[in-house]
């Protein structure tokens, strides 16, 4: 692993799905509920904030003590973005693996209810993966080095031995350095 | 900066192992801009109960009430609103990585990020110092954020570039060991010229206001300086101190003024501590005493000159030459952002552009793409406002129409800043503990619907301020915009309903110098309704040319209110619940788990009863003070007739023990101090103790004032105390209930 990348724990991490055409205040007495009933495994859940009025914004946000739920827009497409708050106990795959598994968790529960029945669709076949903490892992080829194992590693964690291709994100170098994984996908080939 | 950021790591850490007392690590924290947020005591009510959050680390607190582990909020000074491309970078950053990436804009130029970890906060402060930032005494008693007109030095009415002795006056004070001793916050502002609203100088416990004299044929600049003004739940108008303070005497009267808030200034009194109560308890003139006697005892100090010369020399902030060549083709709705975003400079080469943000908020993506922006066009010049927008000054007329173009492509080009759309709101419920009602989400609906109409406004409607506060604080400032609102609640039946007093006819212009005063409470769900009602009203009844404020003079608010009295009515919960629940949340409204109709006999048709009237007694008061045309007896009875609104109150209460109770003054206030102050009924938390400090004043002077001054805070004094009666009743009723407290009010964090 890269000195560059050493002690990284903050994580963002998107799930990706099409408009669901519904608002998003649709979502906020879904969150309410979720909070009165504490109803994700692992997490302590305790706000929703309501930044809808924003373009390409966060929109409506889930927040938990261990990270947040965001109907995030800000690369343009919608999807669920988890952003880890605090840090845990394990290495950063560990981290990735663990968000990646309450996004999951997410997603199949808003896929889950009546109120947005066969509105919404995440493609699991597609994540995201940003890492939130500049002075640990800088956006740079270095970073990137270190930070391409460990994603590789933590999506096998989660989703078994499936074929999956990691490539670095384009972006503004002032942005975080990011990670867009594809799975179903060889290394190096096409879809 | 960074040995003091150091020292607050290992305060936490201290904190941790419990080395610290909470009381002294909260003072510790609030002095380096880490406020609370909503939540934080670890309880929340989901709509049907009070359930406690299960944080990890449950009773390690970092301040009374406060849990460890709940998030904060932190405040970031920018003085006078100034910030360069690279403060707004790391900003951009700290949003993204410590918070959720939003920046918020403050009514006082500050920038705020929400949902912070206080662990987090170290490596914040310092990534932000490496920048020029400092959040150093952005909260706790203390000087707060030196506030500044955001035109300053490009405007049209100004006498002066007031920014580097805002600058000055921020650098001076900022530790200065004078200012440690304070009771409460002490916030300062500047304005470039007396007419205009932007530099808000009236409303604030300091405020320097441009001046200029001729001595020996030579201009000489300096300030009329003004005190002990402020809004919060009892507003104050600033008193003149001097009608003219020359600028090398600013830095010393600001100190001496520091010396006499720190001696004589309330400290155990949290609601009177403000200078403002001191100036009217000791009245401007032996105010003026004692500040001279302190200036005549200064030790000089060589900075006070330093400053000055400084703030002389010229600051070039603008980019000598466009960046581009010729206008590009705007992209769609330029006419009419140009209309409405786009001012002219005194200097005619140059316009300085709005940035218009939603209820001043914008992402850390879009704060980016605008640093590329700034690099491009204006290199250094923005500024935040006092508007919650952000301010592109020096922009080429040349490049006007590609910038317009860049800042499209980052959703940046929202038009209608400074117009009725253009709704202020603090955070409210969102966010702040003291929230009672969500001004956030009444403000994002009247901006969609007021968006909607806004084809039909012409000029002077569209010249309508719309002013939003979650309670009585005032941090959304509903005191000085034409329309004004903030939050509170009502029972009705065994419910508790979302309200929003209305308050009509504040005003920008002169410093902010013009506050409206309350109508009525409307409930929530009905203040959009009030204000097309308000706006068709007006459109209908106006004179040639006459603006809002005037309208509600001449036509008076008694008029007004009778036509708005049928949108103060809430139908019954079986009837419509959606009344019950606030804007943009999904929960019953705090109505908890008292029993439908338990608290609905007759006692409480006769507190309700005594409530009503105290109201009526109330509005009635507002009307005489708020009129210029009445006599000064006249104005002096209004305070009897507030007097007799508390009394009513407070009888509206003994009657929920006693439906038979005398209702005399005299036997109401001993038995109202029996009843409900010994025993600590009338006393929640943070409500209360002030309320009844009002009452006792005006019974021991059995409601007489002495001057117009005196009569208007002894209305406004009266409508806290009938507000803290109705909390009070709601708790009475939630006890018959078996419920245990609802809103979740903790330490104070107004902005
Ligand atoms: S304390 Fe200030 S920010 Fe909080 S709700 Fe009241 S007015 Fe708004």
């Amino acid at each position: 692993m890269g000195r560059a990348i050493k002690g990284l724990q903050r994580i963002c991490l998107k799930l990706y799905a099409p408009e669901p055409g519904i608002g998003d205040q649709a979502f906020v007495p879904i969150f309410h509920e979720w909070i009165r009933d504490q109803a994700l495994e692992d997490l302590v859940l305790f706000d929703v904030a309501d930044y809808a009025h924003v373009p390409e914004s966060p929109g409506i946000v889930l927040v938990t003590h261990e990270a947040s739920f965001s109907l995030d827009r800000s690369d343009g497409l919608f999807g669920i973005m988890a952003q880890r708050r605090v840090n845990g106990s394990g290495e950063a795959s560990d981290m990735i693996a663990t968000t990646l598994r309450h996004v999951l968790q997410v997603a199949d529960k808003l896929e889950g209810d009546h109120r947005l029945a066969g509105k919404l669709a995440f493609d699991r076949s597609r994540v995201m993966i940003e890492a939130n903490d500049r002075l640990r892992a800088p956006n740079t080829d270095e970073g990137y080095r270190a930070l391409e194992p460990l994603v590789s590693t933590a999506i096998r964690n989660v989703f078994g031995d499936s074929t999956l291709r990691v490539t670095r994100v384009t972006n503004d170098p002032r942005d975080r350095l990011a990670a867009d994984v594809r799975l179903g996908v060889a290394a190096t080939g096409a879809p | 900066m960074a040995a003091e950021i150091d020292e607050f790591e290992v305060q936490i850490k201290l904190r941790k192992q419990l080395k610290i007392d909470e009381k002294v690590f909260a003072e510790l924290r609030l002095r380096r801009g880490a406020y609370g947020q909503r939540y934080d005591n670890g309880h929340r009510y989901d709509g049907i109960r009070t359930q406690e959050i299960p944080f990890p680390r449950r009773g390690l607190t970092k301040g009374p009430d406060t849990e460890f582990d709940a998030p904060g909020m932190q405040r970031i000074k920018i003085p006078f609103g100034k910030m360069s491309a690279e403060q707004l970078e790391v900003l951009a950053d700290c949003a993204e990585e410590y918070s959720n990436g939003i920046l918020h804009i403050t009514t006082r130029q500050d920038v705020q990020l929400h949902f912070v970890d206080i662990e987090d906060t170290p490596d914040m402060h310092r990534r932000l110092g490496a920048a020029g930032i400092t959040t150093r005494e952005a909260c706790g008693n203390s000087v707060r954020n030196v506030t500044g007109c955001p035109l300053a030095g490009i405007c049209q009415t100004e006498l002066f570039d007031i920014s580097p002795y805002a600058r000055a006056e921020h650098l001076f004070l900022l530790g200065h060991p004078d200012v440690q001793d304070f009771g409460r916050k002490f916030k300062i502002a500047f304005s470039g010229c007396s007419g205009e609203g932007c530099g808000r100088a009236m409303m604030h416990d300091l405020g320097f206001i441009a001046a200029t004299r001729v001595v020996e044929g030579r201009e000489e600049r300096g300030f009329r300086v003004v005190v002990g003004g402020g809004l919060g739940p009892v507003p104050h108008v600033a008193k003149e101190l001097y009608d003219f303070m020359p600028e090398a005497r600013m830095l010393p009267v600001s100190q001496a003024i520091s010396r006499v808030y720190a001696r004589l200034g309330e400290k155990r009194n949290r609601a009177k501590a403000r200078v403002k109560f001191l100036v009217a308890k000791l009245g401007i003139d032996e105010f003026r005493r004692l500040v001279d006697a302190e200036l005549e005892a200064l030790e000089p100090d060589a900075r006070w000159q330093q400053w000055v010369d400084d703030a002389e020399q010229s600051h070039c902030e603008w980019r000598l030459a466009p960046a581009t060549s010729d206008g590009a083709r705007p992209d769609p709705g330029f006419e009419e952002w140009t209309e409405t975003n786009v001012y002219d400079q005194r200097q005619p080469e140059f316009v300085a552009v709005t940035i218009n943000l939603p209820l001043g908020d914008l992402t850390s993506r879009q704060a980016r793409s605008l640093t590329d922006i700034m690099r491009r066009y204006v290199s250094d010049a923005l500024r935040t406002t006092v508007d919650q927008n952000l301010l592109l000054r020096w922009v080429h007329r040349q490049d006007l129409v590609s910038l317009y173009n860049d800042l499209y492509d980052a959703k940046l080009t929202l038009s209608g800043a400074g117009t009725i759309t253009d709704v202020t709101s603090c955070p409210g419920t969102d966010t702040c503990k003291l929230g009672i009602s969500s001004s956030r989400g009444l403000s994002a609906e009247l901006r969609a619907r007021l968006e909607a109409r806004s084809l039909q406004f012409d000029a002077t409607l569209k010249d309508v301020t719309i002013k939003v506060s979650g309670c009585n604080n005032s941090c959304g400032q509903h005191h000085i915009s034409d329309i004004g609102f903030y939050g509170s609640s009502r029972n009705v039946g065994s419910y508790k309903v979302p309200h929003f007093l209305l308050l009509l006819g504040g005003a920008l212009e002169d410093n902010a110098g013009n506050y409206g005063l309350a109508i009525g409470a409307i409930p929530s769900k009905r203040v959009p309704e009030t204000v097309d009602r308000l706006l068709d009203l007006y459109s209908a009844e106006r004179e040639d040319g006459e603006a809002f404020r005037p309208w509600v003079m001449r036509v008076g608010k008694k008029a007004i209110k009778g036509k708005l009295q049928d949108l103060m009515a809430v139908p019954p919960y079986e009837q419509d619940d959606s009344f019950y629940v606030d804007w943009h949340d999904a929960r019953e409204y705090s109505i908890g788990d008292i029993g439908v109709g338990e608290c609905a006999g007759e006692v409480i048709t006769l507190t309700e009863f005594s409530l009503a009237s105290a109201e009526s007694k109330v509005f009635d008061a507002s009307l005489i003070v708020d009129d210029p045309t009445v006599t000064r007896e006249r104005v002096l009875e209004s305070s009897a007739l507030a007097y007799r609104a508390m009394v009513l109150a407070a009888l509206g209460l003994l009657k929920t023990k006693d439906p038979d109770t005398r209702s005399d003054p005299e036997t109401v206030f001993s038995d109202f101090e029996r009843q409900f102050i010994d025993t600590q009924l009338f006393f929640e938390r943070y409500i209360g103790n002030s309320e009844w400090s009002y009452f006792q004043a005006a019974h021991e002077t059995g409601g007489v004032a002495r001057d117009r001054d005196e009569a208007r805070r002894r209305v406004e004094e009266a409508q806290l105390f009938i507000e803290a009666s109705h909390a009070c009743y709601m708790r009475l009723c939630q006890a018959q209930g078996g419920g245990s407290p609802v809103l979740p009010w903790a330490v104070a964090n107004p902005t």
